[in-house]
């Protein structure tokens, strides 16, 4: 990660623009234009089943849903608000216990009312995902109808 | 599902402890309890989507559990969610439904709503590994 990206609005503004991601220590740790990639540090209260030892699969639920909204905030030149219609997660593996979560968001099409996105979890290396997700989102002010959970601007 | 195996399930999966769902056995309904930390949107406030899909997909884990008595957390295979309003800045509740309980496999459903039962924000899919395959079949 280069200065520039460090210094992105996002990566500054993450955790406090999102109450919730700050609260689970997540961070944006790079960003290019409809990418983003967010870490999730692994944390005990995490966990989803403590005799197996997996982090719960809600944990890697909510940081897609966060991942991509940012990403699609990446994608665009002025920001505008935006809201989910619908998450899908595919869960290849379990997520262990003691290794953070990662996971790399990718815008795939933005058309006039609407925004595509895919992107894997992971831990070990993004080529082993843990899930694979995709999503739809609203351009909310490209559209009279304002449905579904509105995220930041 | 009884209050007995509601805390079981709890018990094994902290991070729906994290979130602090509650069950009340009478209705049925699991409630998640509005708190600043869990907001997406500061500007609304709304709560956030993630929150509020994960409290989805813990109650489809916590009935299944507590219902088959496994003995276990049952094993999400996929979970999709479709938002269809704004969560406010308020108590969520949901109702989870199964449609289809095979031996091995469950799809199970989620309702999601605040203020009116009839008005739902969120609704839920997924389906759940119950039981595990045979050592001999399990793949690394």
């Amino acid at each position: 990660m280069d200065h520039a990206a460090a210094t992105h609005p996002l990566i500054l503004h993450y955790p406090t623009s999102v109450p919730h991601c700050g609260a689970l220590g997540q961070e944006v740790v790079a960003v290019e234009s409809g990418w983003v990639r967010v870490r999730q540090p692994y944390a005990e209260h995490l966990l989803g089943d403590i005799e197996r030892g997996w982090i719960h699969t809600s944990v890697q639920l909510t940081l897609v849903d966060s991942a991509f909204g940012a990403a699609v905030l990446s994608a665009f030149d002025t920001p505008e608000p935006i809201a989910t219609l619908d998450l899908r997660m595919d869960y290849h593996r379990p997520a262990v216990a003691g290794q953070d979560l990662f996971v790399d968001a990718r815008v795939e099409r933005v058309a006039a009312q609407i925004v595509f996105v895919s992107g894997t979890v992971w831990q070990e290396r993004p080529e082993r995902p843990t899930a694979v997700a995709r999503a739809a989102f609203m351009r909310v002010a490209h559209g009279k109808a304002v449905v579904g959970q509105e995220q930041g601007q | 599902m009884n209050q007995a195996c509601f805390a079981a399930g709890l018990q094994r999966m902290p991070y729906a402890r994290y979130l602090g769902i509650s069950y009340a056995e009478e209705s049925g309904i699991f409630t998640l309890g509005f708190r600043p930390d869990l907001v997406g949107n500061p500007r609304l406030p709304a709560v956030h989507g993630g929150a509020l899909g994960g409290f989805m997909e813990s109650v489809a884990l916590l009935y299944l559990g507590g219902t088959e008595t496994l003995g276990r957390v049952p094993k999400p295979v996929d979970f999709s969610i479709d938002f269809l309003r704004s969560a406010a800045a308020r108590d969520s509740f949901a109702r989870c439904e199964v449609l289809r309980q095979g031996r091995r496999v469950a799809q199970a459903q989620v309702q999601c709503w605040q203020q009116d039962a009839s008005v739902l924000i969120a609704v839920g899919r997924g389906h759940f590994i119950l039981e595990e395959p045979a050592p001999q079949a399990r793949q690394a």
